[in-house]
């Protein structure tokens, strides 16, 4: 059992290559099994010392694995492991012209109500929504790959817009679907 | 998160929310962005032929506390110059709303749609 997980990037836990793409089939068992080894059940009768690690490390693990799973906190990783600020709070700007877009389509969300059927006009941005963020995430790949960090960033800044969207669809969604009920 | 009664107030009655002609000449746009919590902002002015700004409109998709701030400085910008419209500080936006510290970007965000705008428009009288 290794001890020394904290001295590993989240992609050396999992025993997977940092990149954009990874290869869960590998990192599940892993994760299955890595979880096991350090279930608080196993550490009933330990010390407190090995039951606090068990704790630190369980709780690493799960972080790791949280964040390889989903895209834009994968990619964010992967730029802080190369020394990017990621999350400047600060920092407002973006491509006008995206940010049009986005209040665009927040816009069409939020009068998605006055349409015939807007459960289905949800449906259908949604799938609007995933294949751009598909494109996006395709894009940080392949700029990521060739070591263009700072385009990198900006697509995953775009990708964080696109996400807060899809939020929004899936609550109203949920909203219009009780309403139904 | 409990919010201020100022913000409470902005929120619920929001002023100036609305759209101006992004393509006429004494209008200016500013759109910003804050990717953290996703949020997007658009302030525009209208600015008179002797550099007052005769009119602010805002729609922002964000929290209370961002709505509260671009609100707010629709309400600050009608009748200033633009020079002193550029001089309203994230401070002084965080300050009269009591945002807590958390909530400080949102003012930020506002203080980069005020720069924004007036940018957007000082570019368009000179071209």
């Amino acid at each position: 059992m290794a001890d020394d997980l904290f001295s590993r990037n989240f992609f050396e836990i999992f025993q997977v290559p940092a990149g954009f793409v990874v290869d869960f089939d590998k990192v599940d068992p892993l994760y299955r099994e890595l979880q096991k080894s350090y279930h608080p059940d196993r550490f009933v009768s330990s010390t407190d010392q090995e039951r606090r690690l068990a704790i630190q490390n369980a709780s690493l693990i799960n972080q790791a694995y949280q964040t390889l799973k989903e895209p834009v906190p994968r990619a964010q990783y992967l730029l802080k492991l190369k020394g990017m600020d990621i999350d400047a709070e600060t920092d407002t700007t973006m491509d006008a012209e995206f940010l049009m877009q986005q209040m665009e389509f927040r816009e069409a969300i939020a009068e998605v109500r006055s349409n015939a059927d807007p459960l289905d006009e949800l449906d259908t941005m949604l799938s609007v929504l995933k294949n751009d963020l598909q494109i996006l995430a395709d894009k940080f790949n392949t700029l990521y790959t060739e070591s263009a960090l700072a385009d990198a960033r900006e697509v995953v800044r775009k990708m964080q817009f696109l996400i807060k969207a899809r939020k929004e669809i899936d609550t109203l969604s949920e909203e219009l679907e009780n309403e139904l009920l | 998160m409990a919010y201020s009664e100022k913000v409470m107030d902005h929120y619920e009655n929001p002023r100036n929310v609305g759209t101006l002609d992004k393509d006429a000449k004494n209008v200016g746009t500013g759109m910003v962005g804050a990717p953290a919590c996703g949020d997007v902002m658009r302030l525009q002015i209208q600015v008179s032929d002797d550099g007052i700004i005769e009119n602010a409109v805002f729609k922002t998709y964000g929290c209370g506390s961002a709505i509260a701030s671009s609100s707010l400085v629709t309400e600050w910008m009608k009748g200033k110059t633009l020079d002193e419209a550029k001089q309203i500080k994230n401070m002084d936006i965080a300050n009269e709303l009591a945002l807590p510290p958390v909530k400080v970007h949102c003012s930020v965000l506002a203080e980069d749609a005020i720069s924004a705008a007036v940018d957007d428009y000082m570019k368009k009288k000179d071209s």
